[in-house]
C-alpha cells in the first residue's frame, strides 16, 4: 500500500488511536523484574499493542501486493526458526552452526534471485542461444529486497553471536513486517529493533511533534517536489536527442527527484514509527552537501550501505589486506549493490560507476599517504552496525558545519556533478541510452533550444511558476533537512520563534495540498522509485 | 508553549481561514495550481530562510 493513498492515511490515523487508547507496557514491566500479577498484566496489554501492530503490517503489505504475502510469511518462518536452530547448534558445538545458517541464507538468496534476477538471467541465456521466447516472467513481490535482507542479518547477527534468537513468533514477524520500513526501508537491526517492539512504549509529546514533522516533511518531499519534477525528467530522458545541457540537467533534476522521493519515503516511515513511539534509522543526511564520493556514501541510503559494510565489505576482508584487495572489495560491493537496485545491466553498471570512483579516491588518498579516515562506509576495518546513527541521536545535517570555505563547496559542487552523471545510468532503461546521452555532453552547449524543444514535446510546464519551483527546490532541500529535530531543541524565547515551526508546517500543509490537487488534476503522481526494488 | 498556546490557535485558524477563502478565490481568478503553488513556496522559503538566519545568528556560524 501506498503512503499517500487515501486508505492508508485513514488506516493509519486509526491504527494510531487505537495504539494510544490500548494500556501502554513500562519498559520496567516489560522486563519482567516485578511480580506474577504485573507481569501478566503487562503481557496482556504487550498483547494487545503488538497484535494491533501486527495486524496492521500484514493488512497494509495485503493491501498492496495480497499475492506476495504467502512469501512475506515464509520468509519470516524460516528466518525465525532458523534463529533458533542456529543458536541451539551453536549451543550444542554440534558443528552444524555454519551449515544451518548457509541453508538459511541459501533459502532466503534463492527465493530473492528467483522472483527479482530468473528473468534476467533467463533473458541472458536466450540471448546466448539465440531465441526470441518471451520464457518466464515474474511479478516482483513488494518490499522483497528489503524484507530478505533484514531477516537475513537477524540470522547472521544470531550466528556471530551477537544477538539472543527471539522466541515470540509474534514479536519475530512484527519485527519482519513492522508496516511503516517494511516496502522500501529503513532496513533495521533486530538488536534494535525487537526491543522496542517488545516494549511497545507510549509516544511522548515530544515524539507527537518530531513524528508529524517527519510525516510533513516527507509528503512535502514526495508531492511537491518528486512528483512535480517526475514530468520535466520524462521529458528529458525520453528526448532521443541529447546535448550536453539536456543530459547535464537530466541527470541534475533526477537526481532531486529519487533523493526527494527515497528520502520522502523514509521520512514518512520514520515520522510513523514514531507517532507509535518507536524510532527508527535516519536513512539519509543530506546527501548532497558530501564533500566526497565516499561522503556521499555515508549520507545516501544510510541503512544498506552499513548492511554491506557489516556482511559483505568487512567479511571480504575491508581494508586490511592491501591496496589491491581494498580495491576489489569495494567493487564488489557496489557490483552487488548496483544489482541490489535492480536486475539489469545499468544498474550494474550504476554501482560500478561509484565503485570505480571510490576506488580512484582510495587510490588517490594511499598515493598521498592520507589515512582513509571515515567513521563507517567501506573505509574503516571490523566495525559494526552499534556505531549507526540511530535517529533519536541523529540531527541530520549535522556533518555540514564540518569543513567551510571555498575548497569545500569545490569539492562539494564536484561530488554532485559526479552523483548526478552517475543518476544517467540508474534512470536510462539500457546502458545503450546511457551511453548515447553520455556522448551528447560534448554537444550543444551553444545551443540551449535543444533542452525547450524535447520540455515542449513531452508537454512539461514552462511558464513562470513551474521554472521558479524547480529553482527553488535545492534551496527548500538545504533549509528543510532539520526541521523535525530542530523543532524539538529548540529554544523558544518570544512570539515568533514559539510559532515559526507552525507557521512553516501549515506552509508546508498548504503547498501539498495544492500540489496534490494539482498533480492529481495532472495525471503526474506516481509510486515511490524505491517500491521497484 | 503553553503561554502561547490561544495565539497559535488564533493564528492557524486565521491562516486555514484565509487559505480556505484565497485559494477557490485564486482558482476562480484563472490562477493556475503551479501559480499557486509557486507563490506558497516563495512565502515558506522566506519562512525557513527567517528561521535559518535567526538560528545561524545565535549559534554565530550556520546550522
Amino acid at each position: 500500500m501506498n503512503f499517500t493513498s487515501p486508505l492508508f492515511l485513514i488506516g493509519f490515523h486509526l491504527v494510531c488511536l487505537i495504539y494510544r487508547k490500548l494500556p501502554g507496557a513500562s519498559r520496567r514491566l516489560s522486563q519482567g523484574s516485578s511480580g506474577r500479577a504485573a507481569r501478566d498484566g503487562a503481557a496482556r496489554r504487550l498483547f494487545s499493542r503488538q497484535a494491533l501492530l501486527l495486524l496492521a503490517s500484514w493488512l497494509f503489505y495485503m493491501g498492496g501486493s495480497l499475492k506476495s504475502f504467502p512469501l512475506l510469511l515464509l520468509v519470516t518462518l524460516v528466518t525465525y526458526l532458523g534463529g533458533i536452530a542456529i543458536e541451539k547448534a551453536k549451543a550444542e558445538q554440534n558443528g552444524r552452526a555454519g551449515a544451518l545458517l548457509a541453508l538459511v541464507l541459501c533459502f532466503v538468496f534463492g527465493i530473492l534471485f528467483f522472483f527479482k534476477y530468473f528473468g534476467f538471467v533467463q533473458n541472458i541465456v536466450f540471448h546466448l542461444i539465440g531465441t526470441h521466447s518471451r520464457g518466464l516472467r515474474l511479478p516482483l513481490p513488494a518490499g522483497i529486497s528489503f524484507y530478505s535482507f533484514q531477516s537475513l542479518s537477524y540470522c547472521l547477527d544470531v550466528y556471530r553471536g551477537k544477538l539472543r534468537a527471539e522466541r515470540s513468533f509474534r514479536d519475530f514477524a512484527l519485527f519482519v513486517s513492522f508496516f511503516p520500513q517494511l516496502v522500501a526501508g529503513p532496513i533495521e537491526r533486530a538488536e534494535d529493533l525487537l526491543p522496542q517492539l517488545g516494549a511497545c512504549p507510549s509516544p511522548t509529546e515530544s515524539d507527537t511533534r518530531t513524528g508529524t514533522h517527519y510525516i510533513l516533511r516527507g509528503f512535502f518531499k514526495k508531492i511537491v517536489i518528486a512528483d512535480f519534477v517526475s514530468a520535466y525528467v520524462s521529458a528529458l530522458f525520453d528526448a532521443g536527442r541529447y546535448s550536453g545541457p539536456l543530459t547535464l540537467l537530466a541527470g541534475m533534476l533526477f537526481g532531486f527527484q529519487i533523493y526527494a522521493d527515497f528520502s520522502g519515503y523514509s521520512d514518512i516511515a520514520l515520522g510513523a514509527a514514531r507517532l507509535l513511539g518507536i524510532r527508527l534509522h535516519v536513512n539519509f543526511d543530506s546527501p548532497y552537501l558530501a564533500d566526497s564520493i565516499r561522503d556521499f556514501w555515508r549520507r545516501w541510503h544510510i541503512t544498506l550501505t552499513n548492511w554491506f559494510t557489516d556482511y559483505v565489505y568487512i567479511p571480504l576482508g575491508g581494508s586490511r589486506r592491501g591496496t589491491a584487495a581494498h580495491v576489489r572489495n569495494i567493487l564488489i560491493v557496489f557490483l552487488l549493490s548496483g544489482f541490489w537496485h535492480g536486475a539489469d545491466w545499468h544498474f550494474a553498471a550504476w554501482g560500478l560507476y561509484h565503485g570505480v570512483l571510490l576506488s580512484c579516491a582510495v587510490l588517490w588518498e594511499k598515493a598521498r599517504g592520507a589515512g582513509t579516515g571515515g567513521r563507517r562506509g567501506f573505509s574503516a576495518e571490523g566495525q559494526t552496525t552499534s556505531e549507526v546513527v540511530p535517529e533519536r541521536d541523529a540531527v541530520p545535517g549535522q556533518k555540514a558545519v564540518s569543513g567551510r570555505g571555498p575548497a569545500r563547496l569545490l569539492r562539494t559542487a564536484l561530488t554532485f556533478l559526479l552523483t548526478s552523471l552517475g543518476w544517467i545510468l540508474f534512470r536510462t532503461s539500457s546502458v545503450r541510452q546511457a551511453f548515447s546521452m553520455y556522448a551528447g555532453l560534448a554537444k550543444g552547449w551553444t545551443d540551449p533550444g535543444i533542452v525547450r524543444a524535447a520540455l515542449l514535446t513531452a508537454g512539461a510546464p514552462l511558464s513562470a511558476a513551474s521554472l521558479v519551483r524547480i529553482a527553488l527546490i535545492p534551496v527548500l532541500l538545504y533549509l528543510i533537512r532539520t526541521i523535525p529535530e530542530e523543532h524539538s531543541s529548540a529554544k523558544k524565547d518570544g512570539l515568533l520563534e514559539n510559532n515559526i515551526f507552525e507557521i512553516i508546517a501549515f506552509l508546508m500543509a498548504a503547498t501539498i495540498l495544492v500540489s496534490w490537487i494539482g498533480n492529481l488534476a495532472g495525471g503526474t503522481g506516481n509510486d515511490f522509485i524505491y517500491f521497484r526494488f | 508553549m503553553q503561554n502561547s498556546a490561544p495565539f497559535l490557535t488564533l493564528l492557524l485558524l486565521l491562516l486555514m481561514a484565509g487559505f480556505a477563502v484565497l485559494f477557490p478565490a485564486a482558482l476562480f481568478m484563472g490562477l493556475s495550481y503551479d501559480t499557486i503553488a509557486a507563490v506558497l513556496l516563495v512565502m515558506l522559503t522566506i519562512a525557513l530562510a527567517a528561521l535559518y538566519f535567526d538560528r545561524k545568528n545565535r549559534k554565530g556560524g550556520g546550522l
